[in-house]
């Protein structure tokens, strides 16, 4: 947990962003074509070793954005840099050579297994894809070393995903992902599919591989309280957009942004005690396709003005290395703990 | 019970040979027995056609015209009776079903490949390849297919090659909606785009995951158009454009046949069993073989 590596980051993107192009809602097929920015100039860097999480609403960005990381799409501007080198583009051979470093794990394990093959070959299969000459002997040896590693049993290896539980359909996954030795795993709301018993036990061995293999995570999540537990960073993703970026147990104790209040003030017990109480964010956020103007945040945020309306805070850098995207957080009012400046 | 017997399979006490007896018919139900033994029997008379006959198919017996079948105060000689011409119904429904048989089995195949490869095209391509591909599923679907048969016969002539190449392409694009629908459900989410995101190629992700996990449905619709195939050639042959005497098949047999229907239903009656029962064999099996392929359903 705390490998501080203040080396190169392994993972850096720039100003990525993705848009589609969509029929704007309201006259059916008729409609205007709009352009939904679904990830909107997302700059962040994972250090290896290290977790950064990714929370926001539904429909935010953030799926998007960790396909983006991984190189599963094109970004439609800025580019992801692993370790110091550009991604290549989806589907080439270089990009699947690339995938030997950077793996992902999904949400409904038993959509991203195949129901008609055993657990043991789909574990397997990342090894005859990219190491054809491998023994069959070697192979299973590996199998069944990598699924001890994540908690499994041998006879586990000949039953189909169907007949597994989710906890441990979500082990397969995970020992798919990891069979290759990543540096890079990126998983999507990995726990939200399980049970709450189960989701620890998960949380759990994701902490541990990460000690023992000194993985890199991006934890896409909207479950604050295990984001807070397993990340060191944390970013929080609004319309799109980063609204806040920081060391993970500062930004939890101290939010700065609105948003990030907002989203912590509807967890029950956290920032509870002590902290004037925010009221917990109302309504679903904008239209990603028709976002309102200036700040995205504005039409929501208790404390908007007419400068919010007109332009769009730029993300700043506090004096801690915390970055906020608000017109009331600047360097100077930020040294004040615990509440935004007026 | 059944679940007893699977996890403690003794072969000394008798009772558990009733088990065995059991868990054997659960798994292969009377009916699918039933017409897997008549398709084999089909098998069988297709492929030794030319030593099962009793007579050879044109041979006349003027003298036996119209001879009824046993049962219905015929003779031995000819089993099933005769034709007008005297010609032995027996040996002239082997030939039809040899006949009948391989003009359905490869138009499947050939509709089944075609069909599948074109889908998958589209799915995997995108853009210009899928939009001509769906252009060309959409013509096929909107002209009705005995038309194009017909103009295809009355312009080519007819052979047996060009005549089974054409039943191939009656309704490739079923299977080609199907396989690009089930290819792109797929791609886009589960356990395609998972394995590609492990760097596989597209020769492994179709081949060893989305075909097999398609497979059952292109199956069952194999076991739908199979007598669909049949029953086109024989409303092809019906209507004179088929496969021309003095070859012979089924739908053949059961359109010259209709003349004779109330002084010699035999001549049409043999074929037109024989058809209902293949037809209705092959669908029973499809749909068992649909849930034998699924391992969730094991």
């Amino acid at each position: 947990m705390t490998a501080q590596d203040s080396g190169k980051p392994l993972l850096q993107a720039h100003g990525i962003a993705k848009h589609f192009s969509v029929r704007q809602s309201g006259l059916g097929p008729f409609g205007r074509k709009g352009l939904l920015k679904a990830v909107d100039g997302v700059t962040l860097s994972v250090m290896p070793g290290r977790t950064l999480g990714l929370v926001g609403e539904s429909g935010c960005g953030k799926s998007t954005t960790g396909r983006l990381l991984l190189g599963l799409m094109t970004p439609s501007a800025g580019e992801v840099q692993f370790d110091g080198q550009p991604l290549a583009k989806a589907g080439t051979a270089e990009w699947r050579q690339q995938r030997q470093l950077m793996q992902m794990v999904y949400q409904d394990p038993l959509g991203a297994l195949d129901r008609r093959l055993t657990v043991g070959r789909q574990i397997g299969e990342p090894l005859e894809i990219h190491h054809p000459g491998m023994t069959v002997a070697d192979r299973n040896e590996r199998i069944v070393a990598e699924m001890a590693a994540v908690g499994l049993q041998p006879h586990h290896a000949e039953r189909y995903p169907h007949e597994l539980s989710g906890g441990q359909r979500q082990r397969v996954v995970l020992a798919r992902a990891l069979i290759l030795q990543p540096r890079l795993l990126v998983c999507d709301e990995p726990i939200s599919a399980l049970d709450v018993s189960i989701q620890a036990q998960v949380v759990n061995l994701l902490l541990d591989l990460q000690q023992d293999l000194n993985l890199a995570y991006v934890f896409i999540s909207h479950d604050l309280k295990v984001v807070r537990q397993i990340s060191h960073d944390v970013a929080v993703m609004y319309l799109g957009r980063i609204v806040e970026y920081g060391e993970a147990e500062s930004l939890f104790r101290d939010p700065q942004h609105p948003y990030t209040q907002a989203l912590l003030a509807a967890i029950p017990s956290v920032v509870r005690q002590g902290a004037p109480r925010i009221a917990p964010i109302q309504g679903d956020p904008p239209d990603p396709a028709n976002p309102p103007s200036g700040c995205a945040f504005r039409t929501r945020c208790p404390r908007a003005t007419a400068l919010c309306a007109e332009t769009a805070p730029a993300l700043q850098t506090l004096p801690d290395g915390r970055q906020v995207a608000c017109h009331f957080v600047t360097p100077d009012t930020a040294s004040r703990p615990g509440r935004v400046a007026a | 019970m059944t679940d007893i017997a699977t996890q403690l399979p003794t072969e000394t006490e008798p009772a558990d040979r009733h088990a065995g007896m059991k868990r054997f018919f659960a798994a292969y139900p009377p009916g699918v027995l039933l017409g897997l033994s008549w398709i084999l029997l089909m098998l069988i008379l297709a492929l030794g056609a030319d030593l099962l006959t009793p007579y050879s198919f044109t041979a006349f017996d003027l003298k036996a015209r119209l001879q009824p079948p046993i049962g219905m105060g015929g003779a031995l000689n000819h089993a099933l009776g005769t034709d007008e011409l005297g010609r032995d119904v027996l040996s002239r429904l082997i030939m039809s079903i040899r006949m009948s048989i391989l003009i359905a089995f490869f138009g499947t195949l050939i509709a089944a490949c075609m069909g599948t490869l074109l889908g998958l095209m589209a799915a995997h391509f995108r853009g210009k390849v899928e939009a001509v591909i769906l252009v060309m599923i959409d013509f096929q679907a909107s002209m009705p297919f005995m038309i194009i048969a017909l103009s295809v016969l009355a312009f080519f002539g007819n052979s047996i090659v060009l005549f089974v190449v054409l039943m191939g392409f009656h309704s490739w694009e079923r299977y080609a909606r199907i396989s690009r629908g089930l290819a792109l459900s797929a791609n886009e989410q589960g356990y395609a785009s998972a394995v590609r995101q492990l760097g596989a190629g597209s020769g492994r992700i179709y081949g060893r995951h989305v075909l097999p996990n398609i497979a059952s449905t292109l199956i069952v619709s194999m076991t739908l158009t199979f007598p669909e195939i049949i029953l086109l050639e024989s409303g092809l042959s019906f209507l004179g454009l088929g496969v021309q005497p003095p070859l012979t098949s089924l739908g053949n047999m059961v359109g010259y046949g209709r003349e004779y229907i109330t002084r010699a239903p035999w001549i049409m009656l043999a074929p037109s069993a024989v058809i209902v029962l293949t037809t209705l064999s092959i669908s029973m099996l499809g749909d068992w073989l649909r849930d034998r392929l699924d391992p969730t359903l094991r």
